[in-house]
């Protein structure tokens, strides 16, 4: 989560505004009680933007600021974006975040702002990314060097950091790869599936979650 | 022997001058018997007294000469000119304390746009608030005027024509009221021109398949179109204001009169072209809340992705249309002094046809509900369980007692129809009720949702607030300010009511011009239009 | 490379061309800048430019040591990431560490040394190094022996030279490093059960990612406890694959570590190590102990009533058979005494329970191990050592009794982290000098310091660090500064080393260092002498050239053997561990909830809740934001007709805090949870009047003889107050409002 924060230039909002639900989080960790006291279970649901084949979305922007690139991703346009807040309301897992203020990077912490990615002004929708920057640093390098993207050559910050390795980031066109096979394996399921959004992202069944 | 006065005949269709008239346009005790039958002349018993006097001869049933009717339209263009020209101490406060009113949203919008959207309350999830119910409900309202005015026309209806005026211009202000909140609600609204589709260094061009843009699309259209649609049979009554003015206003009503002399080709030509815009335009208003309806079916949101939307949100603003038609007809009758040609038998017709939208709506109402509670999706379930149970419980039950059962119960009966200050007490009602219906569709779907840990609440900010009143007064700021500028009746169309009727009862007398619109069967006796067959 | 030419500059000099054009009539196009409008079809996130330069360095957020990378463009730090190659971290990264970053880029930053006059109320005013050391100097040589250093967390290059500067000072002292933080990782007190059980007196070494079977006895390893991201990584290795190993869970208070098991018991607060007990009597009775265990580990067990106990501690028997032969069973068990166990005065008598129970299911040298030592033996030692409570009061005594002339404050806060009863503010006013070298303004700082020498943070300072817990691998962790110093401060080396040579005499003898620098170069020759001895093959730099081996030092992150080097466990059971002695001394009270605090997963005790990052960052179980709270089972806030956001009043014997409350499904009766962290008054924007300092409640309860704080014995009352805060957190709604159907 912090990761997040550090790698994409995500502001802080405070405490006031996280009581009105106004959170810049682009992955959140959802936790629900299975059963409740005498006996509590836990479920941790890490949630970040699906990156759906379908996105619910992108028909619904009406300035094309949500959009699919080539290569799967589900990319917002941030210069583009109007401020609508449609995407938001048809994100089936409410993924998306608003910019309701201007985000405030005081001095010196505007020194720590990733030169990559935009810092985003007020009346902007955002979301994850999979850290798109990553990416296309690697395609870069990888084209540079005329080659393909290798397993593992790019990673989202979330799944770089995650102590227990929670996630798996990876090429799900490449079935040999990782990501791609446990997103084939009988664990895999997608979130919300019967919405048919064709989520990038598979949650394994048991504990914890893979990504793709 | 008395004559039978022209109001008691007349006022079936279009009203009757019984005040406007003046002593010199009707002897003293014409007046007085028109006085006396005032209030019954629609009475059942009272009608048929005055039939039975007929019949008797004792009052004898004369139509109006042309020279009555010439002093007739005298009245009328007295009345109606003068309260454009006349600017009271009165009009002057009602209209700034409404026009602070309009002010206030737009000093709320200044302040929303220079802190940032945040100052509203709305939030993650729920993205839509005041702003999109408020455009919801505005788009609703501006509705009916056309579609009513449209419906009427297409029928033949006689009775609409003192009507069609404020009805359509109704349209226009609430559409211009409405048309303001998807601007309002935008994040960067200063960047609003990305949606409009014009080759632009940007290399962007808007998303069709978003429904915002089919919003953009069907809006204007509507607004246009509702726009020729007030104006095309205003042409007529702009030439009478121009010849009845002086200095400027002359001078304005002359360019807006398009030049009109009243020629037979102008007149063919204006019945053409309002009789094939009357049959167009009604498609347009079906169309255009439809498309504000798919906003929301479009989505995948619990609540609001369903089948029946489109004619659900089209009865809904028909319903809450022809409810605030009657509150500003209410408004207007007594603003202008129109008692004598708006009168309670047009409250009476409009009354039922509310009665007969309010059971429509309900049934669609209790078809989305019905079915989202017995599909047995849990979110369905919850957010039927948030409506009728849960934190919006309050405003859902209003809403039903409001809009179901209240019309229900009370519009049946003629003598409530008839009562004016019962009419206005439950169309605002029911529009407060068509209000919240907006808001609980618009907020209740984004408070629930597939995840429950994302649940959300929403309590409206001030600004929202602000912005969401002010609406109201910027929308009867339209009315009070423009009616110095336009005639709130439509001038010609009563006066052309007038002569059908004497020409229907009377047929054409030699000499006089023929009517440039038949009416739909040939010259019904008096008894089809009575108003009290209509069932108790 | 051309001049980087932003949308906004294009759109200010058009401006200006087109000014300039107007005013003399000419076309300005020729000027040679092409100027390409970017279309907005093209996302900025395309568009990517420069090349990004990393380094090492040693994260310093926690004691836990991980070795890191730093992401640098332009002078600038912008992401902090695991070293992949580094033994603790191996590329991971908990949040704490990740928001390293928001430390050096503080916004509330000391721009420089400040000082007062003697009024402890005047604002504090700019002064210049010079005159501040020459304080720090003077203060030195006038005050032998009556020098004191106190800090939350001093990472081992300081630490050294901050023993020295004591040694130098005379008066025995020895840095004193304590707070709640600390205390709840239980350090010395495992360090002392080690001696007793595994036969050596240092940190247990849990290699979780080789155990297939955990039990974890109060310990919160996933979060804040000891070494989180190696656990972390070991808890990964453990559920992976097929054999998918068991973790079960015993605490009073569900954690997240605690989430995440398959099992959670949670037995009265400090009667874990009974537990401990239970099982390994089932293990005995089913015979499944290792067949290479110590003989007389059985009599430890053997005399339990393990059926009635589990009654007594009302847990499901059956439960615990099934758990304890699934544990005995499992190829590579593995028991966990945890930071919790000690909270309560049976602490050295649970964790000796605790590793028994390792011995009886043959978990030494298995999955139990002990933690390397410094790869260049007792050369570097001291390693930063925590002190105890004991000694921490006993500098507080000192104090009040007027024997400390200064008091130097590194990187901690004691007002802040110190239990309001231990009585800092009285001790502190009986100080004449305090010196506070934190970074930011501090409680302590902004109330008592006459004196503030801003030190770097750990980003721009060089240093080592020998992690403890260690890994398999014995490691020197490389520290080096990745950017410019962004305010005018020093590394608070540095300023010990200069102070020390304005006082001359013994101090400059002890530190004869000309900087920060050469006294970390000359560590790592020392380290690299001690290897050629010997070692230099079986360690990741492969060179005898000096100047060659710092470089890789520093370009690695460090240097770690290849090869496993952990000294194995040599079990003894000594027979004084008994039964009775796990009874803890349960007080009735008139006070009906025992208090249940723990450092707050990001905040830790308090030291980041000046980072907006780790304050924005939900706690992962109430998922509560930028806010204290109070953890109380539903039943009790049924009985109080109290919910969520509900302000309490919490009351000890201590102090009476008020508090929202958290209705939590994870808690058990009688026992209410709190974390630390907040309730700052002075530690800039983001901590500040935020919630309550929850430690201020401690009584100050002993652990037996051991000198530490049973910091989970102080039991509180709680009153509803009738007000209500809307609590701020992720979670919008309880499961429980869904509704069973309409």
């Amino acid at each position: 989560m912090v990761a997040c924060y550090a790698e994409n230039n995500i502001a802080t909002v405070g405490e006031e505004q996280i009581q009105k639900d106004r959170g810049l989080h682009w992955i959140r960790i959802e936790r629900y009680w299975k059963t409740e006291w005498p006996k509590p279970r836990v479920l941790f649901l890490p949630l970040l933007c699906q990156h759906c084949d379908r996105a619910p979305c992108e028909p619904v922007c009406p300035v094309f600021a949500s959009v699919h690139s080539d290569d799967g991703l589900n990319l917002q346009v941030y210069n583009r974006c109007f401020g609508t807040r449609y995407c938001a309301n048809n994100c089936p897992y409410k993924v998306r975040v608003f910019n309701w203020f201007k985000g405030e990077f005081p001095e010196p912490m505007n020194a720590q702002l990733n030169p990559d990615v935009t810092v985003r002004g007020v009346g902007i929708m955002e979301k994850c990314t999979f850290c798109v920057q990553r990416i296309r640093r690697a395609r870069q390098q990888a084209r540079a060097e005329g080659r393909d993207v290798l397993e593992g050559e790019v990673v989202p910050a979330c799944v770089q950091t995650c102590p227990t390795g929670a996630l798996t980031f990876g090429d799900l066109n490449d079935p040999d790869s990782l990501a791609a096979r446990l997103a084939a394996s009988d664990r895999a399921y997608h979130l919300l599936g019967f919405i048919d959004t064709e989520p990038s992202i598979s949650y394994l069944k048991g504990l914890g979650a893979e990504s793709g | 022997m008395a004559r039978l006065p022209n109001w008691a005949r007349l006022p079936r269709y279009s009203g009757g001058p019984t005040r406007g008239l003046g002593q010199e346009a009707v002897p003293e005790a014409e007046r007085q018997l028109a006085y006396e039958h005032q209030d019954e002349r629609h009475e059942p018993g009272a009608y048929s007294t005055l039939q039975d006097a007929v019949a008797d001869g004792t009052i004898e049933d004369v139509p109006p000469t042309e020279e009555e009717l010439a002093r007739m339209d005298a009245a009328l263009d007295g009345i109606v000119l003068r309260s454009m020209t006349r600017v009271g101490a009165g009009y002057l406060l009602l209209a700034a304390v409404l026009g602070m009113g309009a002010a206030s949203l737009f000093g709320a919008w200044l302040y929303q746009i220079f802190a940032g959207i945040g100052v509203a309350g709305i939030n993650r999830p729920v993205f839509w608030g005041f702003y999109i119910t408020s455009f919801v409900f505005w788009i609703g309202v501006s509705h009916s005027g056309t579609l009513i005015s449209a419906i009427l026309r297409v029928l033949n209806v006689e009775w609409r024509r003192p009507l069609t005026r404020g009805a359509e211009a109704m349209t226009l202000f609430s559409l211009m009221v409405g048309a303001l909140f998807p601007l309002i609600h935008l994040g960067r609204v200063w960047k609003f021109y990305f949606m409009i589709p014009y080759p632009n260094v940007r290399e962007l061009w808007p998303n069709f398949h978003s429904a915002l843009v089919w919003d953009l699309v069907a809006i204007l259209t509507y607004m246009t179109s509702s726009a020729l649609f007030l104006f095309m049979p205003m042409i007529p009554d702009m030439a009478t204001a121009r010849d009845r003015t002086t200095g400027i206003r002359r001078r304005i009503y002359g360019v807006l009169a398009l030049g009109w002399r009243g020629s037979q080709q102008q007149w063919h030509r204006l019945h053409l072209a309002m009789k094939v815009y009357t049959i167009v335009i009604i498609p347009v208003a079906v169309s255009v809340h439809s498309i504000v309806s798919w906003d929301f079916a479009m989505t995948t949101n619990e609540g609001w992705h369903s089948t029946i939307f489109a004619p659900y949100f089209v009865i809904g603003a028909i319903y809450s249309g022809v409810a605030a038609l009657i509150t500003v007809l209410i408004f207007v009758r007594r603003g202008l002094g129109l008692q004598d040609y708006i009168t309670k038998f047009h409250f009476d017709r409009l009354g039922l046809i509310l009665l007969a939208v309010s059971v429509i709506w309900f049934y669609m109402f209790f078809a989305q509900t019905l079915t989202n509670w017995y599909g047995g999706n849990p979110v369905d379930r919850e957010l039927e369980h948030l409506h009728i149970f849960g934190a919006m419980a309050p405003l859902w039950w209003f809403m039903v007692v409001v809009n179901v059962l209240l019309p229900f119960f009370t519009l049946w009966f003629k003598r409530v129809r008839r009562s004016l200050p019962a009419m206005l007490v439950i169309t605002i009602l029911i529009n407060m009720g068509m209000w919240i219906e907006r808001f609980l569709i618009v907020v209740g779907s984004n408070v629930r949702n597939h995840l429950p840990f994302d649940w959300g609440d929403y309590t409206p900010a001030l600004p929202e607030i602000i912005i969401a009143a002010a609406t109201f007064a910027m929308f009867a700021f339209l009315y009070v300010a423009l009616s110095k500028a336009l005639p709130f009746v439509s001038l010609w169309e009563v006066k052309e009511g007038w002569r059908l009727d004497k020409w229907r009862t009377q047929g054409i007398v030699e000499g006089e011009t023929e009517p440039a619109q038949e009416p739909r069967g040939a010259s019904p006796p008096p008894s089809e239009n009575r108003p009290e067959e209509v069932p108790a | 490379m051309m001049p980087k030419f932003t949308r906004r500059e294009f759109l200010k000099k058009s401006g200006l061309l087109a000014a300039a054009g107007t005013l003399a009539l000419s076309g300005c196009g020729g000027r040679g800048n092409e100027e390409r409008l970017v279309p907005f079809l093209r996302t900025p996130e395309e568009q990517v430019a420069g090349t990004f330069t990393y380094y090492t360095s040693l994260c310093q957020m926690c004691p836990a040591g991980c070795g890191i990378l730093v992401r640098t463009m332009n002078g600038r730090a912008n992401k902090l990431e695991g070293n992949p190659q580094h033994p603790i971290s191996q590329g991971r990264l908990c949040a704490r560490g990740q928001a390293g970053l928001q430390a050096l880029y503080n916004p509330d930053r000391l721009q420089g040394p400040e000082v007062r006059a003697n009024q402890r109320t005047d604002p504090f005013e700019r002064t210049n190094w010079d005159e501040g050391l020459a304080v720090l100097g003077q203060a030195l040589s006038e005050s032998p022996g009556r020098i004191a250093i106190y800090g939350g967390h001093l990472p081992d290059h300081v630490y050294r030279v901050a023993a020295r500067l004591l040694e130098a000072a005379g008066g025995n002292r020895r840095p004193t490093v304590w707070n709640l933080y600390r205390a709840a990782e239980g350090r010395n007190l495992l360090q002392q059960a080690a001696g007793d059980i595994l036969g050596a007196e240092r940190l247990p070494l849990f290699d979780i990612g080789a155990a297939s079977a955990v039990i974890s006895f109060n310990a919160a390893f996933l979060e804040t406890w000891l070494s989180p991201v190696q656990y972390s990584r070991g808890f990964a290795e453990l559920r992976k694959g097929a054999n998918r190993g068991s973790l079960v869970a015993v605490e009073p208070r569900l954690s997240s570590t605690a989430a995440v098991a398959d099992d959670w018991l949670s037995p009265p607060g400090g009667r874990e190590g009974e537990v401990a007990l239970i099982i390994g009597k089932i293990v005995l009775d089913e015979r499944l102990g290792a067949g290479d265990r110590p003989a007389s580990v059985d009599a430890l067990f053997s005399q339990v009533e393990a059926r009635g106990l589990a009654e007594e501690l009302g847990l499901d028997f059956e439960k615990l058979v099934r758990i304890a032969r699934r544990f005995a069973r499992s190829e590579a068990p593995l028991a966990i005494p945890g930071g919790g166990l000690s909270a309560f005065d049976n602490a050295p008598a649970a964790i000796r329970a605790v590793l028994a129970l390792n011995l009886l299911v043959g978990a030494p040298n298995r999955t139990l191990f002990l933690s390397p030592p410094a790869p260049a033996g007792g050369e570097l030692d001291p390693r930063e050592e925590v002190s105890s409570y004991v000694e921490t009061a006993a500098l507080l005594e000192d104090m009040k009794a007027g024997e400390v002339d200064v008091l130097l404050v590194a990187d901690g806060d004691p007002y802040h982290d110190l239990p309001e009863a231990m009585g800092f503010a009285e001790a502190a006013d009986q100080v004449p000098l305090l010196i506070d070298f934190s970074p930011f303004p501090t409680d302590t700082s902004e109330l008592f310091a006459d004196l503030r020498l801003p030190q770097h943070t750990y980003l721009e300072s060089w240093g080592f660090g020998v992690p403890e817990p260690g890994t398999a691998l014995s490691t020197m962790t490389a520290q080096q500064p990745v950017v410019p110093p962004v305010f005018d401060t020093r590394s608070l080396v540095d300023i010990f080393l200069a102070g020390a040579r304005l006082a001359g005499g013994t101090y400059a003898e002890l530190l004869p260092w000309e900087d920060e620098f050469t006294y970390v170069r000359q560590s790592v020759e020392t380290m690299q002498q001690a290897l050629t001895a010997g070692r230099i093959q079986t360690g990741s730099i492969l060179t005898n050239d000096p100047e060659k081996f710092f470089l890789e030092w520093r370009q690695f992150g460090g240097w770690w053997s290849t090869q496993e080097d952990r000294p194995e466990v040599t079990p003894v059971v000594p027979s004084e561990v008994a039964l009775e002695q796990l009874v803890t001394a349960r007080p009735e009270e008139a006070r009906p909830h025992r208090l249940q605090i723990y450092p707050h997963l990001l905040l830790a005790e308090g030291r980041h809740a000046n980072k907006a990052w780790l304050q924005e960052a939900p706690d992962p179980m109430t998922t509560v934001v930028w806010q204290s709270w109070v953890e109380i089972n539903p039943g009790l806030a049924e009985e109080l007709e109290l919910k969520t956001g509900d302000i309490v009043r919490v009351a000890s014997q201590s102090a009476e805090l008020e508090v929202p409350v958290y209705v939590f499904q994870g808690i058990a009766p009688g026992v209410v949870g709190m974390p630390m962290g907040q309730g700052h008054v002075a530690y800039g924007r983001y901590a500040n009047d935020r919630g309550v300092n929850t430690v201020d409640l401690l009584e100050l309860l002993e652990v037996g003889d051991t000198g530490e704080l049973a910091w989970g014995s102080t039991r509180v009352s709680i009153e509803k107050t009738g007000d209500h805060d809307n609590l701020a957190r992720l979670e919008r709604s309880d499961a429980t409002e869904l509704p069973t159907g309409i």
